[in-house]
């Protein structure tokens, strides 16, 4: 048995091995009482300089200028340790710091059979979880066949709703920024502008016009809406908490105000974008360009479930992604298009560790699909479903997840 | 001395006082010595008062009018007025402005307007409408503007007028009660509609002016005129450009200038449609003449040939950044472009390439790079060996031949045809698909192949089919934010846009030139539709219409405008302000709606004079374009 062989096997159990926790709550909130926080990572994200797959020689021969050296190296730029095999990218140390508390499951080959290499039907694969890609979300079907009001279960901090929550009669509340929700400056424009949204909105519709059901659906909603979420958008971190002043450090930030203010929430969803490094993409070294988008996520989530504090036991985060990239960099100091990727399941409730599922597929010139990228181990439905499961405590998952088998992998508690 | 009749007058003014105003007393005498006092409204938001003089009874002579302002620490100030009453004994004069028998007018509603003239102030004017497939005659009053006499009447259908002769019938008494009665027959037609909605489709938003043109031409003229750019004359914005110092701060401000300046609003419209077809990042270059000049050949192919517009995309060194195409060469190639040219430029994800397919594109493409600021090929990072792309073979020992063979082969593929055809079928007439009309286009776009004017035959077989003109696809698209921003800017007569609306774009979503997503930025309802999105387009409307004279922010006189056009009542303005933002396409809640947000509920007269006469106008357009009807396009 060869060293990869062996660690791959090794690896089909490196999911059960969680450690205690540190710091954080263990007592953990019943499914229907928890959050899954959906995070998409767009543009494709190299999950093999996410979780460094430093034990597999291949790695560092396909990524002369791009792969991140072995924990064993010792220095600043060099992967940091999570099994002997696998390590986080040197700007993931907040993240890690989560790792060895046991509070990060890493999925490092999820896919699907027959993946395409479009960014946009790869997005709206995993969105809309059916092959090919269909026009309602995993997400808007679990809230269609749940009960009760769905205004309140969900927001997304994004400007467009994003697929995954795509189907539902009234459109699911988007907002990417819960600081500014004024719909005017002076508060006679507002009471006026309130008016004529309350009286336009309840005007008849257009017959005929494919748009009028929603807009009026959303034009309904607003003001509601808006003076429930502006009381949120005010809530100061807690705990100490420290995000990074990027975007997404405030989405985040707003995203646990969310959990801590808005009474009845399931799910909230946001984007990550930036990920498509077909050139210059950086190795280790703390400002490369994936370097920086990575730091600023790591940091952000830290921050996210320490401002959390008691209520961090009852919230999951999920990474989602399109696709991996290529196994090899190219030309341009980056990788091309690819396909199985690694995902991340974030909280006190997952069972932290590395899950291969079937195996590490290996990035040996037999192993990689179509002699170019990393093969999936497991499919990204399975993580679907187990966070269906345990999150949302949906019982039958066929119905949120048509054609598929109901197999899960077990990444949350 | 302004004379009256027995009917009396409405008075109004303005007082203000440090101390805040308690009271505005009114005390009239009558030519025979008696006086009545009266209490005048007091608006204190605007510091104005009005009041109705009652009538005034008594032969004719002189009636004075005390104005008595009282503060809240009981001091007084008064003004003065001397009215004549005169012994009125001959009618108004109506005056219909250009309205005669069978003048023509939309099946949704519209402005008539004209001017009462009379030997007193204060005529009354009533109007009833029949006709025109009402169920019901309506009859209404119509305010007069006291010293000028102008008028000015919002005539609405419940939803839309028949096409049968509409019959408007106006009666003006003055005080003394002497009447005139006019009537006049009116022709509801749709070719209003079908102007605005091409409008609406082929322009960044109907200017006023626009508008009016193209009624006086019809649609199909209209659609003709915009076809053939260069024949239009745009020495107006030629002119405008000469006191612009600079193109703004903003990477967006030069284009955005041009396209809300420009009446070239068809070339504009496709000059932005290939800009974003060809998306290429601002930031992966960081050089904005690199954008410049893109959108300056986009625009000199805008309606020009296919071939020509996708090579001169890919040999620009702004998609040589972007996707990567300057850093692909032998050996280890790029794939990044070859795949957005398959996928996003010309075939669509699911023409029929596949990975292998981009695999030997890129290898074609190898070698194309940026040298000293504009198009290389280096032939030795050239990969020489032989390739097939879509089954079709390139011989080995090629150069920048290799990579125009492949653009040849994806020009003329069918798959391109209905990819391009697509998209322009959304753009100008439906996000559902209409696959008929995408099938004819498509076949115009492949006869046309060779074409130096293809793309013009093209979108004429869109903008002339019988689905542009039709009903079925009128106000069914959501407007995109471009279209929202420039819309509004050119509605009401913005001057100075620059940065700021620049700025607003991209508030809302669509940072130009600034899109790291190679698809560039989505043309269907469904890539904006959202409560951030309505929310959005609040905040912008209240920013535009801020009053910030003297800054660097776009300027409105919506006042001028309005006393240059001659509107100075409630109603006048009111619809003058439905017309530009909803066209012919207004109704009777609407109406109410504007008149309501403009008179505070019929509490407050409209004065043109007051100083918020120009706040309350942007008041009411911040409101209209929060309005569901404002959203689609």
């Amino acid at each position: 048995m060869d060293r990869r062989k062996f660690l791959g096997r090794a690896l089909k159990y490196g999911g059960l091995g969680a450690m205690a926790w540190s710091g954080l709550p263990t007592a953990l909130a019943a499914p229907g009482d928890r959050v899954l926080v959906v995070v998409f990572m767009r543009g494709g994200w190299d999950g093999l300089n996410v979780a460094v797959p430093c034990g597999d020689d291949a790695y560092y021969s396909l990524r002369p200028t791009l792969a991140i050296r072995p924990p064993s190296d010792g220095s600043p730029t060099s992967a940091l340790d999570m099994d002997g095999f696998f390590g986080f990218h040197p700007s993931l140390s907040s993240l890690h710091a989560m790792y060895q508390a046991g509070h990060v499951a890493v999925l490092p080959a999820v896919h699907y059979a027959s993946a395409s290499n479009s960014h946009f039907v790869g997005q709206d694969i995993m969105e809309s979880a059916v092959m090919p890609s269909g026009t309602t979300g995993w997400l808007a079907r679990y809230l269609m066949q749940s009960t009760g009001d769905v205004t309140s279960k969900v927001l997304s901090l994004t400007e467009q709703v994003p697929l995954s929550l795509v189907g539902l009669p009234t459109p699911v509340s988007a907002f990417p920024d819960l600081g500014s929700l004024s719909l005017a400056s002076s508060q006679s424009d507002r009471t006026m502008l309130a008016s004529v949204v309350t009286q336009g909105y309840g005007w008849p519709q257009q017959p005929g016009n494919p748009y009028a059901a929603a807009l009026h659906g959303i034009g309904g909603k607003l003001l509601g809406e808006l003076s429930a979420l502006q009381v949120v958008g005010q809530m100061a971190p807690e705990n100490g908490a420290v995000y990074p002043a990027t975007g997404f450090g405030r989405q985040m930030r707003q995203a646990a105000a969310l959990v801590k203010g808005r009474a009845g929430l399931e799910l909230i969803t946001l984007n990550l974008g930036g990920w498509d490094t077909h050139s210059g993409q950086g190795g280790g070294q703390a400002d490369g360009r994936m370097s920086q988008l990575l730091a600023g996520f790591s940091s952000s989530v830290s921050a996210f479930f320490t401002d959390l504090g008691a209520a961090a036991s009852r919230v999951t985060v999920l990474t989602v992604t399109e696709f991996g990239r290529t196994a090899a960099e190219n030309g341009s100091q980056g990788t091309d298009h690819g396909s199985a990727s690694t995902w991340l399941v974030i909280g006190p409730n997952v069972r932290g560790g590395v899950h291969v599922g079937s195996g590490w597929p290996g990035l040996g010139p037999s192993q990689l699909l179509n002699g170019r990228a990393l093969a999936h181990s497991i499919d990204f439905r399975a993580i679907y479903a187990n966070v269906l499961s345990r999150c949302l405590g949906v019982t039958n998952i066929a119905a949120v997840l048509p054609g598929y088998s109901g197999a899960m992998v077990d990444v949350v508690a | 001395m302004s004379r009256v009749s027995t009917g009396g007058v409405r008075i109004h003014g303005t007082a203000d006082d440090d101390e805040g105003v308690r009271e505005i007393r009114v005390s009239i005498t009558s030519p025979a010595g008696a006086t009545a006092v009266k209490a005048a409204t007091w608006h204190a938001a605007s510091k104005s008062w009005f009041v109705h003089t009652g009538s005034l009874v008594g032969n004719a002579g002189p009636v004075r009018v005390v104005v008595t302002a009282v503060d809240h620490a009981w001091n007084e100030a008064e003004a003065t007025l001397d009215l004549d009453l005169i012994n009125d004994t001959t009618p108004p004069v109506i005056t219909l402005g250009s309205l005669g028998n069978g003048t023509q007018v939309p099946t949704g509603g519209f402005l008539v307007s004209g001017v009462i003239t009379d030997d007193t102030l204060a005529p009354t004017l009533r109007a009833d409408l029949s006709g025109g497939g009402l169920l019901v005659p309506v009859s209404q009053d119509v305010e007069v503007a006291q010293v000028s006499g102008r008028w000015a009447m919002v005539v609405v259908p419940e939803q839309v007028f028949g096409t049968s002769p509409l019959s408007l019938t106006l009666t003006a008494q003055d005080g003394a009660g002497n009447a005139v009665t006019r009537n006049v027959s009116l022709q509801p037609t749709d070719q209003f509609e079908q102007v605005w909605h091409a409008l609406q489709r082929i322009s960044f938003g109907a200017q006023p002016e626009a508008y009016v043109a193209g009624v006086a031409v019809g649609a199909a003229g209209f659609i003709q005129q915009q076809l053939a750019p260069d024949t239009l004359d745009d020495s107006g914005y030629e002119q405008r450009t000469a006191d612009w110092p600079t193109d703004g701060t903003h990477i967006a401000t030069r284009f955005l200038r041009h396209a809300n300046y420009t009446r070239r609003q068809l070339q504009e419209v496709m000059t932005w449609f290939w800009d974003n077809h060809f998306n290429t990042f601002y930031a992966s270059h960081g050089n904005s003449d690199f954008e410049k000049r893109e959108t300056e050949v986009f625009r000199g192919h805008a309606l020009g040939n296919f071939r020509t517009l996708i090579a001169e995309s890919a040999r620009s060194p702004a998609m040589l950044y972007t996707l990567d195409g300057r850093s692909n060469i032998k050996g280890r190639p790029n794939e990044n472009y070859a795949r957005e040219l398959m996928e996003l430029h010309s075939m669509g994800v699911t023409g029929g390439y596949t990975q292998g397919d981009v695999e030997e594109a890129a290898r074609a493409f190898t070698g194309w790079t940026v040298k000293d600021g504009a198009f290389f090929f280096d032939a030795l990072k050239h990969d020489t060996a032989a390739k097939t792309v879509l089954g079709r073979s390139i011989a080995a020992g090629g150069g920048q031949s290799d990579g125009e063979t492949v653009l040849d082969i994806v020009a003329a593929h069918p798959s391109t045809a209905r990819f391009i055809c697509g998209k322009l079928v959304t753009l100008f007439v439906s996000d559902q698909p209409v696959d008929a009309l995408v099938t004819r286009c498509a076949a115009t776009f492949t006869a046309q192949l060779a074409a130096p004017d293809q793309m013009k035959q093209v979108v004429a077989t869109i903008l002339t089919s019988p689905e542009f003109l039709g009903v079925a696809y009128r106000g069914v698209k959501l407007k995109t934010p471009i279209k929202f921003v420039l819309g509004a800017v050119r509605q009401f007569g913005g001057e100075n846009a620059g940065d700021d609306i620049s700025l607003e774009v991209q508030r809302q979503g669509m940072s130009l030139f600034m899109n790291p997503t190679p698809t560039g930025f989505g043309e269907t309802g469904a890539s904006w539709l959202s409560t951030s999105m309505l929310l959005s387009r609040s905040r912008f409307a209240d920013r535009l219409l801020a009053y910030a004279p003297g800054t660097a922010q776009t300027q409105f006189s919506l006042l001028d405008q309005m006393n240059a056009q001659g509107y100075v009542t409630a109603e006048g303005v009111a619809g003058r302000m439905l017309e530009w933002t909803l066209g012919p396409t207004f109704v009777r809640r609407h109406r109410q709606l504007a008149l309501d947000v403009l008179t505070e509920s019929g509490t407050y007269p409209y004065f043109p004079t007051a100083p918020d006469a120009e706040a309350r106008l942007r008041r009411l357009g911040k409101a209209l374009m929060a309005l569901p009807e404002y959203q689609y396009q």
